[in-house]
This record gives structure tokens, C-alpha cells and sequence, in this order.
């Protein structure tokens, strides 16, 4: 009884410590820079944050914004992801609630720290069902700091992924829960955290495909049972009735393709469970000619229903997205606007260890003991390891979704490894049934779980049990064997720190860089554009800018945009590129009809910061020609197949009012040198400006914007009285 | 242009025109008015020295000061002092005519017939000056004017009057001169002298008017709230004080070139780009710490931190330099030692002194609106300020309140710099029993999480 408190206590110990190195580990951006939103789609969560918190659930979800997609607007109650932005709100009413009334900005900081201490728990209960409690710990530690999860949950990272993996290790739980016992308790709760996951992040369609594959492969492997009927169908009925009361997910779970899978391993366990009852009743002859011809049937018209309705429409076809998950040259050629974004490209080899570290070489291994061991559990953890390796493999953000499971495969490995090299008390005899010390309270424990329908533990069977008489009497290869592993679990610690402390860290709205005494210098520049935006011009003023900085003008500056990272609507952003790619002339009557009163441009040439306007100029051509191919060539812009900026540049190039607007004024400071294209502008390639005012220019020029002329009094065309005026 | 101004000033001139019949008594024989107008500052700051003879029948002890309805409305501080202190002033409704207001300078003793006395008087005035040209380019100067009198105005016949102007640059244009040539005057540096005026009757105006450049941004905060937390626990006072920053002189017309800012900003020729708010400095009661200087969208990382024996200076530049007609706003804080403006003055009574302002050299302000957040458990609170404005007490919840603690909201208009040496005193009493209600509270209610944790451990949850 002692030793199983002390145990109790040590576990919760621990985990309050993984908990805590979780949290503490992301706090580097906060201890570097500030308390301050990071980057992109951050800024519109946070923004929506605001606005649910001020104008309550109910008008936040028939949110109508005017203020952004001008003149369009948008329907955000209806195309958001509610989840991220209600969980926070209510953690800073009842913050408020006991006396501790935080400002909203600091609980949506700290919430992606907060809730990867809750990851790591889930990890924890994870690993105690896939193997023991020593795995559970194990997988919660490297969870909690391993750099892929962590590159989306440092302080100010608040996106729905901050929430979304919790809820993806919570529902993953359940579900194995549900699933051994074949409980509906737990089933229910499955799909209540899975109806969360839904609320808050758009990959719960992984989900929503994992498991009915998981089944499918229990299936297969002739593992069908009562256990897998009940979980199944207690999830997909409540957890796909629930899913529909998102006002974005809607009626998609029915219509759209990628739920269908989940929808046939329904219709097929019912087949599966009828053709059960019909084997216990009839002739096992009769009983083959019936599955047979059964079988051929009812797939011969689900498939044909299935293409029927995707023909007429009534499913809809697959987004561009999902296809680019498996042909990753399809985006690039057929939707630009998703190709454009760089966490949507594949990822390379390096990233893997980057983000991983030891786990990606101990992954294969827990794998391969999952193979050894092959429960019903450890069939998803091989089916989950396999899609995740697929999908991190194509899109460099989803090595997020990968990352749990490489974490848990990594402490079963780990774990196996202490059980084997770990035992100092050595069995007198040889019996397998007699326990060390070590392991009393567990087995303990999990004698104590009546419904638990894998093997007992005392009668050892499994492969897991074959650890523990291994027998190794070599103190030697026990005690260099363990000194290995705890110096990579020490290279783990101080890898993931730097890894999260160097690259993940930054808000990227925020610059470092060093000043030559080598103290810290920040450049602020975005901010400071944003701000001038908010204090210096009209409060409904249009601000056009490329779709980037569309949240953060919103959520910085607090103006009118016309199109933002949402990307909902490509033509608009078309409009958008056509009007930057264009000449003036062309440009100012685009400009006109969207009531445009400033444009910002991202200009690194002075500073040498790369990832400005000019760079992602070519993406604006692109998606601007897939749409007015006779007026925008890509082609036009490069001299000699050289993309130059300098006076080598084409003439459609120079004249494109989003090389003017970079320019403006440029070959005047600095010698004219383009610290990023590595160009040189002579003063005779100083580009004139007829249609736009330079109304500010940020300290390093890295922001421009300009304010777009009104009409002429005279009637006179703007570029023609801007023309007469220079000469006059 | 230059028409323009002169219209102005003859307009100004009819206006100014007027000598009223006024109820008041005709006792004093002005000796010498010497007047100094200071134009160098953000605001202006006039400085009257009065000697004055009593030529009535009986000792007088009011002497009177009219101030036009105008200059009355633009009035930031008024004061008066002798040899020996300060002297009482008050406005005195009764008097006001159809043109002027009127304010008494209380004097120390009676002043006997035939008695002289001798003191000074001190104003301040927000937007006396404004920019004109109102609009001009980056590169241009920053000129503003002037409109007030050339002799001074007094309800007494003066035997002397002189009025020095003090500006920052020698460029000061008198409209009147240039154009009409009455009035004499010369420039001296940035020096200028009208007068001496002999034999002045009494409500005399003769209407000046002034353009002269001023180099210097012209800081104006339109609103200035401030928060006050006194926390008797924490030891601490901490300061929250949020501006709203606006430059008032002359705006920027057409766009803002980064460049030509740059080039010019070493500040050889003066331009509206050093007229732009690139910096402010701002006091801060020493010993202070965790400083912080933020806006709405966070952290401003351009401030400088600079202790001295005298105090700590906060050196602080807005985001972007502030030229004229932007506007920008900033809430920087500190905190404090609690008994460097706490004091205990009886068993569980005590008093803080707190500073009317601590904002940056030179600069008005509008509305400042200060609210004391006392301890939880504060009562007994009275309020005084020298101006004898009243406090509203509100409640305000923070960290782990219960009852909430008690706050008093009050609002100053019209501040400029000057206040700095302002006070507020708030007396409150604030017990032992009352300091040792939230520690108990929050260990009862930590008590029962964990008693709850322990029986909630007893029972079997599982599914």
C-alpha cells in the first residue's frame, strides 16, 4: 500500500513537472520579445476573441464582418472554427469569475502554453493504455517538449492547433477506451471531445478518417466484435449529429466526400454485424454464398451511389486542398493561392530530425513492438503512424499531426528498453509470473479494470511481457545501455529547448536582430506602420494590401481590408494582384471601384528582409493571370527568364504599380542596392508615381503606404494631371 | 498669404476695441505693468509684474485682474505671488461684463491709501497660439501666431507698460508692423519689446498680432487617464498613466517621405521634421521600478531608462515620429515604494500625496482624469486637491477581491506642466483586520479545494 502511494505521488509529481517544463519551455517568446499575438491567423483569432467577448455567443456566431473582404464582407460567424475562441473566453470569464480578471490578450498568449500541459497529460493516459504506465510518462514528456508540436504552441501562437491536438490526444483516448471495453460511456465522451475538435479546427477530418479506418482494418483482420460495433456506432451517430451543429461544418458530414469513409465503415459494420447474426443461424455453405453474393451487391451499389451523387452533385466533389494531400504537384499547377503558402509545401528531410529528434529514429521501433504486440489499440497506433508519416511527409504543417504519435511510439520504445535493461532485482526463478517490485502497482492497477479485455496480465502472453524475463545478468551492458539513453534523453531536453528557443519562437510580427556591440536590437517596423494606420487615417478607410497582412491590418491596425489570409474568395485576391501587377493606368480604375483609400506594401530591399512583396510578387502574377489570362502574363515579368528589378528589368515590370511602390524613391537612399534581389537600382530607374501618394514609410522601409489620389478636379485623368503637375 | 494675415489682425483689432463701463472700483494707479509672454514652450506662459499704488480713501485689499472671455476660456493656471508667498486668486462672477472676466488677487494686508504693493502674477494659457500657415509641406517651417495686446490689460490707469515677447528663433514677423507700421517694436535674438506705453487708461487693447516660427513640436495631450493602485501588501503605489498624444502645430500637407525625414533630421535647418514629437521625456519619482511603456498593440521597445540623483527619466519615442496633426497614444507605468507617498498619520489612518501629473516637459493637456484604487477594506476616505475639485467614489474588483476596493475619480481640465508640483491628498483608514480579510479568505477557500480533492478521491468515477 505504501509503495503504491509513493508511487501515486510520484507519479502526479511527475507529471506536474512535464506539465510544467511543457508550459516553461514555451514561454521563451514571451522572455525574448513580449506578450504580444504572433504571426498571421493568430491576429484574426484574436480579433474574434475580442469580439465574442464583447458582444456575446449569439451575435458572435451571426457575425457578420464589413470589415474585412471589402466590399463583400464576410460571413466569419459562419466560416469560423468557434471552438479556440469559446474555450478562451470562458477561461477568462471564470478567470474573472474567482478574482483573477486577466486582460483577455494575456489568457489568448498563454493558452496554447496552458493547454500543451494538457497535452502531455493526454499523452500520459494514452501511453497507460497502449503499454503501462512507464511508456504514459515517457510519451507525455516528449510530447510535451518535442519541437514539432511546440513550433505551433509557443506563447502567442494562438491558433486553433494550440487546442486542436489536445483534442485530438483526448478523443484518440477515448476512443481506445471505448473500443476495449466497448463501453457507450466512453464512446459518448469520444465523440463529445470529438464534436470539440470539431468546433475547433479544421483537421478533425483526420480524425473523422482514422478511426473509421482503424475499423476497417480490425475488419479485415477478423477482429469484428461486440466492442468494435458499440464504440463505432456510439461515436459515428453522436459524434456526427453533434459535428453538425457547427454553423461551418453544417451538412458537409453527409454531403462531402471526405467524411464518406467514415460513413460506409458505418453502413458496413451493420452489414458486417447482420451477416454475424445470419452465420450464428444458418449452414456455414449456405452462409459463404450468401456473404458472397451479399457482399458483391451491396458494393456494387453503394460505389455506384457514390459516384451517382458525386456526379449530380448532391456530394460535393474534393476540395483542392485534399487533393494536394496526394498529389503534391497538383496544387502548383491547378490553385496557386494554396501552392503560394509555404507551410503548405512538402517538407524536407532535415525538418524531420529538426522537429523530432531521436523519437524519428525510435518511432520505427515502437512501431515494430506495436506489430509485436498487435492489440486492438496497437492496430491504430500502426494505422495512425502510417497516415501521419504520409501527411507530414506532403505538407510541412502536418508533421503537427504526426508528431503525437511519434512521441507515444517513442516512450513505448523507451519504456521497452527500461523494462529490459532496468531490472536490478533479478528474478530468483525464472517464473514469469512472479513480479519485481517495480511493477507491483500497476499490475496492480490494472487488475483493478474488471471490463479490461486484453490478456490478463498475470497470465503473461503478449510480447510486452516477454521484457520483463528477458533476462539480462551483465551489469555492464545493463548500466552502458541506460547511460546511453539518458544522455539522448538529455540531447532530447536541450535539443528541443534550443530548437524552440531559436526558430519557433519569434512572433514574426516582431523582428531581432543584433546591433554591432552584439545587444539586442528589434525591429518593429510592422507595428509601427499598423499603428500610424490606426491613429492617423479615417476609421472606415480601405486598406488593399497582398492577402498576407490582411489579419494583421485588421487586428493591428483595426481598418478596412479588402482580402485576408482567409482566402476564401480567389477572384477577389485576383483583383487584388491584377490591380498590384498592373500599370497605373489599369490599376487606378480597379482601385476606384473597391473605394481603396491606402495601399500598403512589405518592402525588404533596404533592410534585406526577404520575405517582402517584391518576392511574393510572382504569386500575385500567378493568381492574377489564372484569372485575366489575356491581361496578366507571368511571362512579361522576367527578363531573359531573370527575374530583375533593376534596369535590366521588362517594361511591364517597372511600370507595375507594385514595383513602383516598392521603389519609390529607393535608388535616392543606400546607393539604390537591393539588399534581397542583390540589385542595383541606378537613379535613372527611379520609378514615378502618378496615381499614389507616399503617406508613410516605416523606419526601415520595410512597410509603404500610399495613399491612393482622389479624382481629378478638372476631370483630367489622375495619371495625366499627375504627369502635368510634375512639369509645371 | 500675407494679405490674409493682415486681414486677421484688423479683425482681431475691431474686436479687441472696447472699453466698457466696469463695476470696478477705481483704487489703483498702475506704477508699472511689465508683462513677459514666453512663446518657447508648447503652450504660453505669461508673467505679469504689477506695481500698483492704492489712490482711494481706504485701505483695499483686492486687486483686480480682467482676462477676455476668450483668454478666460483657453486659461490653464493662474497665480500670484509677493516677497513673501504666494497670494490668493479667485474669479469673481459677479464682476464679469460683456467682454471681460474677472479675477482678485487677494493681497497679504490691507493696503492703505497712498500704500504701493508689488506682486507678480503668473498664467498659462492652452491653444493661445495656433499654426499659420495652418498646412506646409515636410520640408517648411513650423510658424505659428500670436494674437493678444500689445499694452496690457487692467481695470486701472497705468503709468507704464512694457510687454517682452520671448520666442525660440529670431524669426518673429510682427503683422501689424510689417504692414501697418504703428506700433513700435524691436527684435532682439528671440526677444521682442514693445513699449514702454506711458499713461494707459484703463481696459486699453490694442491688438497685436505675431507670427514667429517655433522649432518645437507642439505636444498636446487631449486626454490623459491615470491609475492609481495603493496596495498596503505589496508595498507598492503603481502608476498607469494612458496618453493620448497629438501634435498641434503646423499639419503636414501631402505625404510624409521617410527620406526626407531622414535626411534632415539632424536638425541644421528647421523643418516640420523637427517639429515632429521624435522623443518625450517624462519624470518618474525615484525609486522606481517595472517600468513599462506600451501602446495597443504592445510593447514599445524604443524607451530608455535613465537614473540620476534628481529622479529616473523615462526617455520614450513613439513608434513613429508624430508630426503635425498625427496623433498618437501610449500608456507608460511604474511602481513605487508605498511610503514615499503613503503616510501613516494616526493608528490605522493614513494619507498619500500623490502628484497631479508626472508627465513629459512642455506640454498641455485637456481632461486628466485620475482614479486612486485604495486597499480593500479602505473606509473613512476624504479627498482634497488645491483646486477644490470633488471626488466620485467607485468600486473597483482586481486580484482575488471579495468586497472590491474602494476608488475616487476625479477629472482636472485644462493641465499644462507647470502642475507638476500639483497634489492630491487622500486620508483613508485602512485596519489590521481589514489587511488580514483576504489571506484568510483565499486560505479558507484553498482549504476546501483540498478537502474536496481528498473525498472526491474516495469515490469511484469510473465509467
Amino acid at each position: 500500500m505504501d509503495v503504491q502511494n509513493a508511487q501515486k505521488l510520484l507519479r502526479i509529481a511527475i507529471l506536474v513537472l512535464v506539465a510544467g517544463a511543457a508550459v516553461l519551455s514555451r514561454l521563451y517568446s514571451v522572455v525574448n520579445f513580449e506578450s504580444i499575438i504572433h504571426e498571421f491567423d493568430p491576429w484574426f483569432n484574436f480579433r474574434a476573441t475580442r469580439y465574442l467577448s464583447s458582444h456575446g455567443f449569439d451575435s458572435f456566431l451571426n457575425w457578420f464582418d464589413n470589415r474585412t473582404w471589402y466590399p463583400l464582407g464576410r460571413v466569419t460567424g459562419g466560416t469560423l472554427y468557434p471552438g479556440l475562441m469559446v474555450t478562451s473566453n470562458v477561461v477568462h470569464t471564470m478567470l474573472s469569475k474567482i478574482g483573477i480578471p486577466l486582460d483577455i490578450r494575456n489568457v489568448c498568449v498563454l493558452f496554447a502554453p496552458a493547454f500543451s500541459g494538457l497535452t502531455a497529460y493526454m499523452a500520459y493516459l494514452f501511453g497507460c493504455e497502449l503499454k503501462d504506465e512507464t511508456a504514459g510518462l515517457l510519451a507525455a514528456i516528449f510530447l510535451g517538449m518535442a519541437p514539432g508540436y511546440t513550433s505551433r504552441s509557443v506563447a502567442g501562437s494562438y491558433d486553433n492547433e494550440a487546442i486542436a491536438i489536445t483534442l485530438l490526444m483526448t478523443t484518440f483516448y477515448f476512443w481506445i477506451k471505448a473500443l476495449k471495453l466497448g463501453s457507450v460511456s466512453w464512446a459518448a465522451a469520444c465523440a463529445l471531445s470529438y464534436f470539440y475538435m470539431v468546433s475547433a479546427w479544421g483537421g478533425y477530418v483526420f480524425i473523422t478518417n482514422i478511426i473509421p479506418l482503424h475499423v476497417f482494418v480490425l475488419l479485415l483482420m477478423g477482429r469484428f466484435h461486440s466492442r468494435v460495433y458499440v464504440a463505432y456506432c456510439t461515436w459515428y451517430a453522436l459524434g456526427t449529429l453533434a459535428s453538425m451543429q457547427i454553423p461551418f461544418v453544417g451538412f458537409l458530414p453527409i454531403r462531402s466526400s471526405e467524411h464518406m469513409s467514415a460513413l460506409g465503415v458505418f453502413g458496413l459494420l451493420q452489414l458486417v454485424a447482420f451477416a454475424d447474426y445470419v452465420r450464428a443461424k444458418v449452414l456455414e455453405r449456405q452462409f459463404r454464398l450468401f456473404v458472397v453474393s451479399f457482399v458483391v451487391i451491396v458494393v456494387a451499389i453503394a460505389f455506384a451511389a457514390l459516384l451517382g451523387l458525386t456526379w449530380l452533385g448532391v456530394i460535393a466533389p474534393w476540395t483542392g486542398r485534399f487533393y494536394s494531400l496526394w498529389d503534391t504537384e497538383y496544387a502548383r499547377i491547378h490553385i496557386p493561392i494554396i501552392a503560394s503558402v509555404s507551410e503548405h509545401q512538402p517538407t524536407a528531410w532535415p525538418s524531420f530530425f529538426n522537429d523530432l529528434s531521436f523519437l524519428i529514429w525510435l518511432f520505427p521501433v515502437g512501431i515494430y513492438i506495436c506489430i509485436q504486440e498487435l492489440r486492438d489499440e496497437h492496430v491504430f497506433l500502426v494505422v495512425y503512424a502510417v497516415l501521419g508519416s504520409y501527411f507530414a511527409g506532403v505538407m510541412v504543417r502536418l508533421m503537427l499531426t504526426l508528431t503525437p504519435i511519434v512521441c507515444v511510439a517513442g516512450g513505448l520504445s523507451i519504456s521497452s528498453l527500461l523494462d529490459v535493461y532496468n531490472q536490478w532485482n533479478v528474478p530468483v526463478s525464472k517464473a514469469p509470473a512472479v513480479e519485481t517490485n517495480a511493477k507491483v502497482s500497476k499490475k496492480a492497477a490494472k487488475a483493478k479494470e474488471p471490463a479490461d479485455a486484453a490478456p490478463e496480465p498475470k497470465e503473461v502472453q503478449g510480447f510486452f511481457a516477454s521484457f520483463k524475463s528477458a533476462n539480462i545478468t551483465s551489469s555492464i551492458s545493463k548500466v552502458v545501455v541506460l547511460v546511453t539513453f539518458f544522455g539522448y534523453l538529455a540531447m532530447f531536453v536541450s535539443h528541443s529547448n534550443f530548437v524552440t528557443q531559436s526558430s519557433y519562437s519569434s512572433p514574426s510580427v516582431v523582428l531581432a536582430s543584433n546591433m554591432p556591440d552584439g545587444s539586442q536590437f528589434l525591429i518593429d517596423d510592422f507595428r509601427e506602420a499598423y499603428y500610424w494606420l490606426r491613429m492617423n487615417t479615417p476609421e472606415d478607410a480601405k486598406v488593399m494590401s497582398w492577402w498576407d497582412y490582411g489579419y494583421q491590418i485588421g487586428g493591428m491596425a483595426d481598418r478596412t481590408t479588402l482580402v485576408d489570409n482567409n482566402t476564401w474568395n480567389n477572384t477577389h485576391i485576383a483583383t487584388v494582384g491584377k490591380a498590384m501587377a498592373c500599370d497605373e493606368e489599369t490599376a487606378y480604375p480597379i482601385l476606384r471601384q473597391h473605394d481603396v483609400d491606402y495601399i500598403l506594401v512589405v518592402f525588404g530591399g533596404l533592410l534585406g528582409f526577404s520575405g517582402d512583396d517584391i518576392n511574393k510578387f510572382l504569386w500575385m502574377v500567378r493568381i492574377a493571370e489564372g484569372i485575366w489570362p489575356e491581361e496578366v502574363s507571368e511571362g512579361r515579368y522576367f527578363a531573359r527568364g531573370q527575374y530583375r528589378v533593376d534596369s535590366e528589368a521588362t517594361e511591364t515590370m517597372k511600370n507595375s504599380l507594385m514595383y513602383k511602390m516598392s521603389y519609390y524613391r529607393f535608388p535616392e537612399v543606400n546607393n539604390g542596392a537591393d539588399r534581397v534581389r542583390g540589385q542595383r537600382l541606378s537613379p535613372s530607374d527611379a520609378p514615378t508615381l502618378n496615381i499614389v501618394d507616399e503617406a508613410f514609410t516605416s523606419q526601415n522601409w520595410l512597410v509603404r503606404i500610399y495613399k491612393v489620389k482622389d479624382l481629378d478636379n478638372l476631370g483630367r485623368q489622375v495619371p495625366a494631371a499627375a504627369a502635368f503637375d510634375r512639369a509645371h | 498669404m500675407l494679405s490674409f494675415v493682415a486681414g486677421f489682425a484688423v479683425l482681431s483689432a475691431v474686436l479687441g476695441a472696447s472699453s466698457p463701463e466696469s463695476a470696478v472700483p477705481d483704487v489703483f494707479r498702475n506704477i508699472e505693468l511689465q508683462q513677459v509672454i514666453d512663446l518657447t514652450a508648447a503652450y504660453t506662459r505669461e508673467s505679469l509684474k504689477v506695481v500698483a499704488m492704492n489712490i482711494g480713501e481706504e485701505p483695499v485689499r483686492e486687486y483686480f485682474l480682467p482676462l477676455t472671455y476668450e483668454d478666460a476660456s483657453k486659461l490653464a493656471a493662474l497665480e500670484a505671488e509677493d516677497d513673501v508667498g504666494s497670494l490668493r486668486i479667485n474669479e469673481v462672477d459677479s464682476l464679469h461684463d460683456g467682454s471681460n472676466a474677472y479675477f482678485s488677487v487677494n493681497l497679504r494686508q490691507p493696503v492703505a491709501p497712498g500704500e504701493e504693493i508689488e506682486f507678480t502674477v503668473g498664467r498659462a494659457f492652452i491653444a493661445k497660439t495656433q499654426p499659420y500657415p495652418r498646412k506646409a509641406e515636410q520640408s517648411e517651417q513650423q510658424l505659428l501666431v500670436y494674437n493678444g495686446s500689445r499694452t496690457i490689460l487692467s481695470p486701472y490707469k497705468s503709468q507704464k507698460q512694457t510687454l517682452t515677447i520671448k520666442t525660440v528663433t529670431q524669426n518673429i514677423y510682427d503683422v501689424e508692423k510689417d504692414n501697418r507700421q504703428t506700433a513700435k517694436s524691436q527684435q532682439l535674438g528671440g526677444l521682442a519689446t514693445f513699449g514702454p506705453f506711458n499713461n494707459v487708461k484703463p481696459f486699453t487693447r490694442t491688438p497685436l498680432t505675431l507670427q514667429y516660427e517655433n522649432p518645437l513640436p507642439q505636444v498636446h495631450f487631449p486626454r490623459l487617464d491615470r491609475k492609481i493602485w495603493i496596495s498596503h501588501w505589496g508595498d507598492a503605489i503603481s502608476f498607469d498613466e494612458s496618453y493620448d498624444l497629438q501634435n498641434v502645430g503646423t499639419e503636414l500637407k501631402g505625404s510624409f517621405s521617410r527620406l526626407d525625414y531622414m535626411r534632415t533630421s539632424d536638425g541644421r535647418a528647421f523643418s516640420l521634421n523637427t517639429a515632429a514629437v521624435r522623443q518625450l521625456m517624462l519624470s518618474v519619482p525615484s525609486p522606481a521600478r517595472d517600468m513599462y511603456y506600451v501602446d495597443l498593440v504592445g510593447n514599445v521597445s524604443t524607451s530608455r531608462v535613465q537614473t540620476s540623483a534628481e529622479g529616473t527619466r523615462l526617455e520614450i519615442h513613439p513608434r513613429y515620429p508624430v508630426v503635425g496633426g498625427w496623433h498618437y497614444n501610449f500608456t507608460v507605468g511604474w511602481t513605487n515604494p508605498l511610503g514615499q507617498f503613503v503616510h501613516k498619520v494616526g493608528p490605522n489612518r493614513y494619507t498619500a500625496a500623490i502628484p497631479l501629473l508626472t508627465g513629459p516637459e512642455d506640454a498641455s493637456y485637456d481632461e486628466v482624469s485620475t482614479k486612486i484604487i485604495l486597499p480593500e477594506g479602505a473606509t473613512n476616505i476624504d479627498f482634497a486637491d488645491v483646486y477644490g475639485n470633488s471626488a466620485e467614489v467607485s468600486t473597483v474588483y482586481s486580484y482575488l477581491d471579495f468586497q472590491g476596493r474602494p476608488a475616487l475619480d476625479v477629472v482636472h481640465r485644462k493641465l499644462v506642466t507647470d502642475h507638476r508640483a500639483g497634489l492630491l491628498l487622500v486620508s483613508y483608514d485602512y485596519s489590521l483586520l481589514a489587511a488580514l480579510r483576504k489571506p484568510l479568505i483565499l486560505a479558507t477557500a484553498v482549504f476546501c479545494v483540498f478537502v474536496t480533492a481528498f473525498y472526491g478521491s474516495q469515490i469511484n468515477w469510473s465509467l
